[in-house]
């Protein structure tokens, strides 16, 4: 068979479909999982479950080491669910938050990403009440001072 | 057997990689199937499963448990099948097997004419860009394999047309690289898989 391509070829054709995966014939069967777009929002749904930690935490005036400490969850664990969408939370910690916080520990597991949604119009909600909850007040002044410190650095690095 | 040089994709850098592309499926490429691709699927299935997706909820055609090593040996030696692989850093990252006998187009035009049918054409698992996999390592793989099959149309003097049945998650691959849906049939594989076909004009533009 006469056969040459180039580098260029190659670049030029992946870049036309960035997302589709060839198969064909049935030997090349792999599973296809319906209404996979959840999937595709699982990081989504983890912010909202992290929004909704951080708010819970937060109208009751607790620190994280006071949470931590009352529902007996490692400070660690705690921090990185409020702030790392990657982070996949213990199922012990959902059944302590959902005890301390009060909801529905089930929910809990569905919005951490740790379960499929029975109700994903009831996720999606949530989704959408965590999204309008990001704060649109102003920063406080020691939030600014903070923030003023954090720019005078980045600045400096871009240099 | 007879060695190409190609390029793949680094799906995280972007950049073009070489690739070896050979003219058969080999025992090594069924080696790499039988204890790299089916780990790397079953730590996906753990996944699902682990995610609350059964068996049931999956939209996988029952032939995915067919053992392959099988169908290649059954076409072993017969001069009228080919096979096809392609490796990168040392490990088989796509196969394809190629029917070059037995299929004639069905396309208006080209209808009745000898074609390249592809009976079988996957990629390794770690290369898949599904839901619950991993981000992929490579891309293009497919790309080349449809540019072998065309090639080998041309080849035959078949003119570069090619035929295939797509599984459902990859119709829109098939439809970027400029085949014709032709759609389902009830009696083929249980009208799960659409059948697709590349016309002579069709495969010159790909190349």
């Amino acid at each position: 068979m006469t056969y040459s391509t180039t580098a260029d070829w190659a670049l030029a054709r992946a870049a036309l479909d960035e997302t589709s995966t060839p198969g064909a014939g049935p030997l090349s069967a792999r599973p296809h999982v319906p209404g996979e777009a959840f999937w595709l929002r699982g990081e989504e749904t983890r912010l909202a479950f992290a929004r909704f930690v951080n708010m819970a935490r937060r109208q009751r005036g607790w620190s994280i080491e006071k949470l931590a400490d009352d529902a007996d969850i490692e400070v660690g664990e705690l921090m990185s669910i409020e702030q790392d969408a990657h982070h996949e939370p213990e199922l012990r910690t959902i059944w302590r938050l959902s005890e301390v916080f009060d909801v529905s520990q089930a929910r809990l597991m569905e919005l951490a990403g740790l379960a499929s949604p029975k109700d994903t119009q009831a996720i999606e909600e949530a989704v959408r009440y965590a999204a309008r909850s990001t704060a649109i007040t102003a920063l406080t002044i020691e939030e600014q001072a903070a923030f003023d410190g954090l720019v005078s650095v980045l600045r400096d690095k871009a240099k | 057997m007879t060695s190409y040089s190609v390029f793949i994709i680094d799906a995280s850098s972007r950049q073009p990689v070489e690739a070896e592309l050979l003219d058969t499926i080999g025992e090594r490429q069924l080696l790499d199937w039988q204890f790299q691709w089916r780990r790397t699927l079953e730590t996906y299935l753990r996944r699902l499963a682990d995610n609350g997706v059964t068996r049931q909820g999956l939209n996988w055609p029952q032939s995915w448990h067919w053992d392959w090593r099988a169908k290649v040996d059954e076409v072993r030696g017969l001069l009228g099948h080919t096979g096809y692989s392609v490796i990168c850093r040392d490990v088989t990252q796509g196969m394809m097997r190629l029917d070059l006998v037995s299929r004639t187009a069905r396309l208006d035009g080209q209808a009745g004419k000898p074609l390249v049918y592809i009976d079988y054409l996957e990629i390794a698992p770690w290369n898949w860009h599904e839901s619950y996999a991993d981000p992929p390592l490579y891309r293009g793989i497919g790309q080349v394999l449809i540019r072998t099959a065309i090639q080998r149309s041309f080849d035959e003097g078949f003119h570069g047309r090619v035929g295939l049945h797509s599984l459902p998650q990859a119709v829109t691959f098939y439809e970027h690289c400029g085949f014709t849906n032709l759609g389902t049939n009830p009696n083929e594989y249980r009208g799960l898989l659409a059948y697709f076909e590349i016309t002579t004009e069709q495969a010159r533009a790909f190349l």
